[in-house]
């Protein structure tokens, strides 16, 4: 990834970096000519919206489609949300399908409570104009995949329920897209509880499979949205200009915003959109190579993203009654997990791509 | 008689051939499809052994190849009591079939929607099964009898002291299978022991049928035989997937069932998998209420707790015969 950084030491890195520097990082200025091709797996959601929107104005992507699942709201729900949305920027040649109607093992949790009753603030969009694609949503990540080998870039910004489904069905995927960059888990607290972030906790079994899946899995956890808000300078920024996508966004913000004031925060954390822009400029986040793990079982960290930021676990050895330690087993990273945020500079870049819009 | 239709769910290994055998010989059933999943070898060996059990068979039925690993699991296949090529290691050629386009989890879907009502056996992990109701919720309803081969409701695993392979292999996949409201009918893997392993009479009169299948259903049982003698210290073929089938063709085999709320434990590593059966009827009762809560919501599993051996093993030597 251009400008992408790592902390791990290996010897293959500097050799990475070199061809880094020589052949990826001039795709900024060629990036017009050649869009990056994504798939958007989302539960809209207030910031999937804002997520939506910033991928559909950034020239940078070729959205190949949207895939819904369940997860701030119920899947039917979402679906209808995705296509008001899709149809609000005009853009109904993007597919746009369904997926799961539950997490894998669990009971739906919804969160009207952050996002309002109908996932959008409670705003009404005008009725939709496009049409919601038949394929499952699962089926059709892996049929883009399989059309496009290595340039996918798969955003998913909700619970891993399709992404699962996808990646169990054909576990070749996870070989052949370009990236996967996920909005989810936390490696300092969660959002939901002590532990875990929602979307991991909606569905932590789907979560540990993808994390397992054999890719690198660009992490942009709760952690780091939650150091990334849209304060009241930046909506007044948005309300000062307009255009139908612009003005929809100013509404769901306000709420969105009021929200998170009112729960103690100094502004809307910007989870989903956070990972549409470490997806089009990995330089906005600081990533950090880790094996990462979902916690399944725990009473208390059901759901927990479990980074071992140490590259290796302690290796005990059975000595006569007791365990000695003979040193380390190395972990290979599974992850790059992102820790920190260029907030300033995401978030202006937000604004240009929605202002007049 | 009409006709029955059947899907066979399979991680084709030396007992799960003998099943396939009982029911494509089974004259009054049509096997609309068989599908192969990672459990006893791998999904591509498995489906190879299936292929080559149908042509065996002269018959002409479609398969289709599915999950490589379980859902959340890493694959710990049974080798070491079917076989590496899970057949006992015969070198039985490929067969000149080749197996369907579908993934197994699309094809089972595809199968229950043009057979409406048809009898869905699993004998191997519920993988493929999982994948298909979580797609396609409403296919639980469009099936009439869904025969688990899978766990140990009153006793000790096969695979660790608390659980039977199938179930413990993929128990995130068995969960949502017990959840989806499959009618499940749970054919354990105790029900296979003791009288109803095949001795060295009921084999000298299989082999006595001189037919390459009869000689293929014992040969390619020869190293389960030996691991099931190490693991149990009994003597002869047990056949937990023929039974399944066996009361799958016929329900009558089975001389005590009864119906019962159903958990599959994924939490706990000493009790992975293992199938935990209300039989007390207690799982309503206030202080179970809270683990029970999802099971309650959902159906109950018909569990099979005796059958007669006598009966199963004529109905298996008839279709050997």
């Amino acid at each position: 990834m251009c400008g992408e950084r790592t902390f791990v030491k290996r010897p293959g890195f500097i050799f990475v970096v070199l061809l880094s520097a020589t052949f990826i990082c001039p795709i900024g200025a060629i990036a017009q000519h050649t869009p990056q091709r994504v798939i958007i797996d989302t539960d809209p959601g207030t910031d999937d919206a804002l997520a939506i929107l910033l991928a559909l104005n950034s020239p940078e992507f070729k959205v190949e489609a949207f895939t819904v699942v369940p997860g701030n709201v119920v899947a039917a729900q979402g679906l209808e949300n995705a296509l008001k949305l899709i149809s609000l920027a005009g853009r109904c040649d993007i597919p746009v399908a369904g997926g799961a109607q539950h997490p894998l093992n669990q009971k739906l949790i919804t969160a009207e409570y952050w996002h309002g009753q109908n996932g959008l603030a409670d705003i009404e969009l005008p009725a939709s104009k496009c049409k919601a694609d038949p394929r499952f949503g699962p089926d059709l990540i892996i049929e883009l995949i399989h059309k496009y080998p290595h340039e996918i870039t798969l955003i998913p910004v909700g619970p891993l329920t399709n992404i699962a489904l996808a990646v169990s069905k054909d576990p070749s995927i996870a070989g052949l897209v370009k990236n996967i960059v996920i909005m989810g888990g936390s490696i300092s607290g969660g959002n939901v509880n002590g532990a875990a972030e929602a979307n991991i906790y909606n569905d932590p079994e789907a979560a540990q499979i993808v994390f397992n899946a054999g890719w690198m899995v660009t992490m942009v956890g709760s952690d780091v949205g939650e150091r990334t808000l849209m304060t009241r300078k930046e909506l007044g920024q948005l309300q000062s200009t307009h255009g139908p996508e612009n003005d929809f966004i100013s509404k769901l913000g306000e709420f969105y915003l009021s929200r998170g004031e009112k729960n103690g925060y100094s502004g809307a954390a910007m989870y989903d959109p956070l990972a549409v822009g470490i997806a089009l400029d990995p330089t906005l986040g600081t990533l950090k190579e880790m094996h990462v793990d979902v916690e399944t079982k725990g009473e208390f960290t059901r759901g927990e993203t479990v980074a071992n930021r140490m590259g290796a676990n302690e290796k005990n050895v059975l000595h006569g009654d007791h365990y000695v330690i003979e040193g380390y087993d190395y972990l290979k990273p599974n992850a790059r997990v992102c820790v920190a945020s260029d907030a300033p500079r995401f978030l202006q870049l937000f604004i240009s791509r929605i202002q007049g819009k | 008689m009409a006709r029955r239709t059947f899907l066979i769910d399979t991680d084709t290994a030396s007992d799960d051939a003998v099943a396939l055998i009982m029911a494509l010989r089974a004259r009054d059933v049509n096997v609309a499809a068989i599908t192969t999943v990672a459990g006893n070898v791998g999904v591509q060996q498995a489906t190879r052994n299936a292929l080559y059990t149908v042509e065996l068979c002269g018959a002409r039925v479609p398969v289709y190849a599915g999950a490589e690993k379980p859902l959340l699991r890493s694959h710990e296949n049974a080798t070491w009591f079917h076989g590496a090529d899970g057949l006992g290691d015969h070198n039985y050629p490929q067969s000149s079939q080749r197996a369907g386009e579908l993934h197994a989890s699309d094809a089972i879907v595809a199968t229950v929607e043009a057979n409406p009502g048809l009898v869905l056996v699993t004998l191997g992990p519920l993988t493929n099964v999982a994948l298909a109701v979580t797609k396609r919720p409403d296919i639980a309803s469009k099936v009439s009898r869904c025969v688990v081969m899978g766990g140990a409701p009153c006793c000790e695993g096969n695979v660790t002291p608390a659980a039977e392979y199938n179930i413990w292999v993929d128990p995130e996949a068995a969960h949502i299978v017990m959840r989806s409201g499959l009618p499940v009918e749970l054919i354990g893997w105790q029900l296979s022991r003791g009288a109803a392993v095949l001795d060295e009479s009921d084999i000298t009169k299989i082999l006595g049928f001189d037919n390459k299948v009869a000689q293929f259903a014992i040969e390619c049982n020869s190293q389960a035989r030996l691991a099931y003698k190490e693991q149990t210290e009994e003597d002869g073929i047990a056949l937990p997937d023929p039974i399944a089938m066996c009361l799958a063709l016929d329900p009558s085999v089975g001389t005590s069932w009864s119906e019962h709320y159903v958990e599959i434990e994924a939490s706990s590593e000493l009790t992975r998998g293992m199938t935990v059966v209300d039989r007390l009827n207690v799982a309503g009762d206030e202080r179970n209420r809270l683990n029970w809560a999802a099971a309650l919501e959902g159906s109950k599993a018909k569990i099979c707790w005796e059958m007669d051996v006598e009966r199963w093993k004529e109905r298996l030597l008839a279709a050997l015969r």
